[in-house]
């Protein structure tokens, strides 16, 4: 009688653990399918069996590739908080937090990623944390605190690569809006050509002195409506275009040489990452 | 001899604890059908965390092979809730409609499903669920419900005799709902519609007075300064060098389209005005009657 309840428990035991692999079987195949929604309730139906610490732990894992790869970073983020609290170890518990700061970043949460950071104390992600906070840093523009944070994370690597220890020392040359529109109110379109558009500040000079010229012209003939109305209103429409297009101008500038900047320091320090980890 | 060979065989311990073995392999690969399984524990689960795209995944791929009737109105009316919270509110009345009248959730599934015919814009049949309701219950507090919900109904319709025939008196419970639904029907009452027409007119009379009436003042002090500046224009061009002038004919042309654009402007103004009106009314019915549901169900 013994061995028959003891054979019992093994075969339950056997086709519980045999539903369990599928359910991961199930879910893995729809993840590999691209089926990522689908695929993130199975792990989540698997996670709410709480069978084992390591079967939760697949569980989690997969859900989380799943939400990002449908880029829902901000539900992943949630997920991860609570996830925190399931019968898991502590070394998931810290890769944990690495996924949360990794998160954070892809979702544009810059602030939260540098704040998270701090907080990170597993060394196995110090280089990876370190890094995902210069990227914060770059991403804020930020690039005296990217510096410092670069120089920390060559010394805990202990690499003394001149390129990446100066990549935040040669910031972009910045164009002052103030000064656009000043030079917009001396000289029809200088404000434009200081912004770098030479013709579109060529072509607003033009108009501003050919309406002026209109203006006095039609008075001079006694057309004092025409001169009013169409000389000294377009005159005047086109110094404050000018203007107004100048601080446009000066500010593409000035973002558009920080995204290079940003951009050109995001690829060098991946690439960087890369080499370190071969 | 057989008979006795086999009495022994029944009898015997073996017998029992084989018949155990085969009945677990047989609930074991019952089991081992790649479902969800048969609780609503995951589901219940999935809904506390306002996961409701996930829920309708999870009960489509329950066990639902030994479902009894309560246990398929529990589905339905979960489906129902989750397609009601994502919008998708057709799916969610046919939902709540499978409900059945044994379901505890058989009066709240109603009224949802009332209330998404509404919103569908579907009002008989919003009404006709309306009044199954009724029929089905004596409770004063679902019964003063149905009437807000019919009121409702009737403001959408435009139907003011048959709110007025409602009756709907400002006591009891839902007095806010009640509230609001009576000053939104003095609003319709009180309301004067434009009429586009009178106010194209207008402003073929004078540039500006049928925006004027409209209520955009802004819009007509502009469109009068510029049809008045170009005006002005084209008489001087006139009057310095005559009709056949291209400056004259140029300023007249100016003048003609811009009074023109201005009348077909001041029409279109007078329709979009009178369209954000009735969005706004339905918007704040759609509202007083969404509210109470959430008081009494949720």
């Amino acid at each position: 009688m013994k061995l028959w309840f003891l054979l019992s428990f093994l075969l339950v035991t056997f086709f519980g653990n045999t539903q369990q692999a599928e359910e991961v079987q199930k879910a893995d195949s729809l993840y590999n399918a691209q089926k990522f929604f689908e695929a993130s309730v199975w792990y989540l139906h698997l996670l709410y069996a709480n069978t084992s610490a390591s079967m939760n732990q697949q569980a989690i894992e997969g859900k989380l590739k799943c939400l990002k790869k449908d880029n829902h970073f901000i539900e992943a983020i949630d997920f991860i908080q609570n996830s925190k609290e399931e019968n898991i170890t502590d070394s998931f518990k810290a890769h944990l937090e690495y996924e949360e700061l990794l998160c954070n970043y892809l979702a544009g949460n810059f602030k939260e990623t540098i704040q998270l950071s701090s907080n990170l104390h597993n060394n196995m992600y110090d280089t990876i944390g370190g890094l995902i906070t210069v990227l914060s840093y770059n991403e804020l523009y930020k690039w005296k605190e990217a510096d410092s944070m670069v120089q920390l994370l060559l010394l805990k690597v202990s690499s003394n690569d001149s390129v990446i220890s100066h990549i935040f020392t040669n910031t972009p040359k910045l164009k002052n809006i103030k000064k656009g529109k000043l030079l917009a109110n001396i000289f029809p379109g200088a404000g434009q050509l200081y912004a770098g558009k030479f013709w579109e500040g060529l072509a607003n000079s033009a108009l501003q002195f050919g309406s002026l010229w209109f203006t006095i012209l039609s008075w001079q003939r006694e057309y004092y409506f025409t001169a009013g109305l169409i000389g000294f209103n377009g005159f005047d429409s086109f110094r404050k275009g000018g203007k107004t297009r100048t601080e446009i101008l000066v500010e593409q500038y000035n973002k558009k040489e920080n995204i290079a900047f940003k951009q050109k320091n995001k690829d060098v320090l991946i690439k960087w990452y890369q080499k370190l980890i071969k | 001899m057989r008979i006795s060979l086999t009495t022994m065989f029944y009898n015997s311990k073996k017998y029992y604890s084989l018949l155990l073995v085969f009945a677990l392999m047989f609930f074991v690969s019952n089991a081992q059908t790649t479902s969800m399984g048969k609780d609503f524990g995951f589901i219940q689960q999935l809904y506390n965390q306002k996961l409701y795209k996930e829920v309708i995944y999870a009960a489509d791929n329950l066990d639902t092979s030994s479902f009894k009737i309560k246990q398929y109105d529990t589905l339905n009316y979960y489906k129902g809730i989750c397609h009601f919270q994502i919008n998708n509110n057709l799916l969610s009345k046919d939902f709540f409609l499978k409900v059945s009248n044994q379901s505890a959730h058989f009066i709240e599934a109603n009224f949802y499903a009332a209330y998404n015919a509404t919103y569908l814009k579907h009002f008989n049949e919003s009404d006709t669920i309306l009044n199954g309701i009724v029929l089905s219950t004596n409770d004063t507090l679902f019964n003063e419900l149905v009437k807000i919900e019919k009121s409702g109904n009737a403001l959408l319709k435009r139907r003011l005799n048959e709110y007025q025939y409602l009756d709907l008196k400002e006591s009891g419970n839902y007095l806010a709902e009640k509230q609001r639904l009576n000053k939104t029907y003095t609003t319709l009452i009180n309301h004067k519609r434009k009429s586009p027409l009178l106010a194209g007119i207008m402003s073929g009379i004078l540039p500006g007075s049928g925006k004027w009436y409209a209520g955009k003042k802004g819009q007509a002090i502009a469109a009068f300064v510029t049809q008045l500046s170009l005006g002005l224009l084209t008489n001087e061009a006139y009057k310095n060098v005559g009709i056949k002038s291209i400056g004259c004919i140029g300023y007249a042309s100016l003048f003609s389209l811009f009074y023109i654009g201005n009348i077909w402007g001041t029409v279109a103004i007078v329709k979009v005005a009178d369209f954000e009106f009735n969005q706004t009314i339905n918007h704040e019915v759609m509202v007083s009657l969404k509210l109470p549901l959430g008081y009494v169900f949720r």
